[in-house]
């Protein structure tokens, strides 16, 4: 789907939003992709349960959660593991988990339980098949775990100010989707509407193993104890699922420009449309200044122990502080008082702060702005290289996508000093220092910026279609086809520098996240971090009387 | 024995082999491209790019897919269709699809053996020989559109070939790198 085009305010300027210090304040919105699921599953009613529990009272075994939409139904299948505690990390480097799963297409009978078993708990060591859409796993928290199983099998509820400093029972540390490890193509799915925007496979297989998750907890603290009880509702509800994610997420931003580009350009435009309207009614305003007031309590409430991030959340719990206040005198009557808001905040607000404002600016708007999660996916077949172009096109378009990166002096130590490249363990990405480490010679082309300048440099003097100068410096030929896609996908390109000495990967992964819909963000490093997801959203059982999109703010 | 892969698989396997013979990243971007879709259509795609990779390790006369993207870039064909000799000519056959005139089909010949293919992916005949051979090009009657496969079987020793092509581009483990290079050492004991 293809979002139109007319509207009265002009999308922002891709060199403005496509800045890793921008990307590296987005914040998730009606657009992310977690939101996206929820209101599906609500609007087609989608039936969750638990089709089988075969858990023992060590909490070992394997348990089935199935999900049925209108025409098809998912089920997790979750492995409970008795895993000692020097075998847990969050590296992916790790070989044992607590608890492991696929999502499978359908619903497994025993045979396919029994293939399951033998190669899910095993993950990137395993196979699936195209039977199976996901492959992931957890640990616990230990510390929240143990003292939820302990409180519950005393007859009593947790302690609340624990669950909300930890947010989650189990966190993640990998969910594998399309095509890994066996796991189904992406082509074999896209066709099916509920699979249709990115990540729904993935979001929907987190979201049952928070479902999984909870009931496990519960389970344990029956086998400890017959005076055991049950969560309180409200209290369940707090429980997010954590995710520990790094550098392996950071290159998918710079692999895939046209996906990229569709989840920015979704977002852009939904805030054009939102600015462009004429008159606000005083139930959006509320809806709005609602929404606003609750974000300030999220910003309150994230906590990070690192300086990066402190310094982040300093600036959105300011910015909010001052937006507050404007909206207690902004004039609502006047004329695209969105646009007015808009424009003040560009200049009264900092990044963190816009971008939140950019986010809320969508909250009251779903049923303009919802649309555009179907032209989020991306159709991306290879794109043949219009050879037959003359080079001074190429040299055009590098001049318009990329101008800073031709004031920058590339042999500069600082420009260059990062490489990114796989090591032979696990396949793990990992990002080297040039100057320190002899990794040169496996680095990927994850540097669009410096590429493209190279590019610029090495068409001086040159004339003629691309096609001849391609033959000749065959080096080149990635980065021509970056921009030729760049030049129909304006967001498709991160326009800073990705191997400079003080990129923070975490950047990149904060812009991805932020479309995946998580909260929460707390960086542990420049390049790895951890995520809730999930946090506060209504269980299976309760989604068709709740609300899809409320849950995402705190409630003051 | 053959192996059951994604299509995602065989796709990363081939970038990352076509990398470890030394091709620059976007030829190696267009022999994954190639070998996915010669899969899709039923081909051994991977099997045809290891035959090309062990040729020419580190040589690139001969390379079926720098011939098939020079084509394909210049959008033209010679005159008399003479392709010239390279090695695994199956892997030139992805980048002529568009080569094919307007409502025609274009014949790929390499030795004894022929296939068939429209502009709009369709492709019939026989797998083509994985040696150096003389490839010639003729219109003909395009062959009726392709029901695309979804996944890649792919042979014991192919795999085999591929992944130790592949496995040139990984930067061997050290402590430095395992320590640094991701930023994390900690234990999940919390």
């Amino acid at each position: 789907m293809k979002l139109p085009a007319q509207q009265k305010v002009a999308l922002r300027d891709p060199q403005e939003v496509m800045t890793l210090k921008r990307m590296g304040a987005f914040h998730q919105s009606r657009l992310s992709f977690m939101r996206i699921l929820m209101r599906r599953m609500k609007a087609e009613g989608w039936r969750v349960s638990c089709a089988q529990w075969a858990i023992d009272a060590r909490g070992v075994g394997h348990a089935i959660y199935s999900a049925q939409g209108p025409e098809r139904t998912y089920s997790l299948v979750a492995f409970a593991h008795d895993l000692p505690p020097e075998a847990r990390s969050d590296r992916v480097i790790a070989t044992a988990w607590d608890a492991t799963f696929t999502l499978f297409d359908g619903v497994p009978d025993a045979a396919d339980i029994e293939r399951l078993r033998a190669n899910v708990p095993l993950q990137e060591a395993g196979r699936i098949t195209d039977r199976e859409l996901t492959l992931s796993r957890a640990n616990r928290s230990v510390r929240l775990w143990d003292h939820v199983v302990e409180r519950l099998s005393q007859g009593q509820q947790p302690d609340l100010s624990l669950v909300e400093s930890v947010g989650y029972l189990m966190r993640t540390t990998a969910v594998y989707g399309s095509a890994k490890f066996g796991a189904a193509d992406r082509a074999q799915i896209e066709a099916r509407p509920e699979l249709r925007a990115p990540f729904q496979a993935e979001m929907l297989t987190v979201y049952l193993i928070r479902a999984f998750v909870m009931d496990l907890v519960e389970h344990m603290a029956r086998a400890r104890s017959a005076d055991a009880v049950a969560l309180e509702p409200g209290l369940r509800r707090r429980f997010g699922i954590g995710n520990s994610t790094g550098l392996g997420m950071a290159p998918f931003v710079m692999n895939h420009p046209r996906l990229i580009h569709n989840w920015i350009a979704a977002r852009e435009w939904a805030l054009a449309e939102v600015r462009g309207l004429m008159q606000a009614s005083g139930t959006e305003v509320a809806w709005f200044c609602d929404h606003a007031r609750r974000a300030e309590v999220n910003a309150f409430e994230w906590q990070s122990e690192h300086p990066i991030q402190q310094a982040k959340l300093a600036e959105l719990r300011g910015d909010m502080a001052v937006l507050l206040a404007e909206l207690d005198r902004f004039d609502f009557a006047a004329p695209q008082p969105w646009d007015r808001l808009w424009r003040w905040g560009e200049t009264a607000l900092r990044l963190e702060g816009q971008e939140q404002l950019a986010a809320l600016l969508l909250e009251p708007y779903g049923a303009i702005v919802d649309v555009a999660a179907d032209a989020m996916a991306a159709d991306e077949a290879p794109v043949r290289i219009e050879g037959g172009r003359d080079v001074a096109d190429l040299r055009r378009l590098i001049e318009a996508v990329h101008p800073q990166a031709l004031d920058i002096d590339w042999d500069a130590p600082e420009q260059q000093a990062r490489v990114w490249y796989v090591s032979a363990e696990k396949l793990e990405p990992r990002l080297g220092e040039r100057a320190e480490e002899d990794v040169e010679p496996y680095a990927q082309p994850l540097c669009p910026a410096r590429d493209a300048a190279a590019l610029h440099a090495a068409l001086d003097g040159e004339a003629g279609p691309v096609a001849g100068f391609l033959l000749r410096h065959p080096e080149h030929r990635h980065t021509v086809r970056r921009l030729q896609i760049a030049e129909g996908h304006a967001f498709a390109e991160v326009r800073d520098n990705t191997i400079h000495a003080d990129m923070a990967p975490i950047d990149l992964l904060r812009a991805k996240l932020s479309f995946f819909g998580a909260t929460r963000f707390d960086p542990r490093s420049d390049r790895w971090l951890r995520i809730t997801m999930f946090q506060n959203a209504p269980f299976p059982g309760e989604i068709l009387d709740a609300d899809p999109d409320g849950w995402c703010y705190p409630v003051p | 024995m053959t192996h059951d892969l994604s299509l995602g698989e065989v796709h990363s396997l081939a970038l990352k082999a076509a990398r470890g013979t030394g091709r620059p990243h976007g030829l190696a971007e267009e022999a994954a491209f190639a070998v996915r879709w010669l899969t899709e259509r039923g081909q051994d795609g991977a099997g045809a790019l290891a035959a090309l990779l062990e040729e020419t390790d580190g040589r690139p006369e001969g390379c079926s897919i720098g011939l098939g993207t020079a084509l394909s870039d210049t959008g033209a064909l010679p005159d008399g269709g003479a392709l010239g000799a390279v090695y695994s000519p199956m892997m030139l056959v992805p980048f002529l699809t568009h080569l094919c005139a307007q409502n025609m089909g274009l014949s790929v010949r390499a030795g004894d053996a022929k296939v068939r293919l429209s502009r709009d992916g369709g492709l019939a005949g026989d797998a083509l020989p994985l040696g150096l051979s003389e490839v010639h090009v003729a219109p003909c009657a395009p062959p009726a559109p392709a029901a695309l496969q979804s996944r890649a079987h792919v042979a014991e020793e192919v795999l085999r070939v591929l992944s130790a092509f592949a496995f040139r581009t990984y930067a061997p483990a050290t402590e430095a790198s395992r320590a640094k290079g991701a930023g994390s050492g900690l234990s999940d004991n919390d």
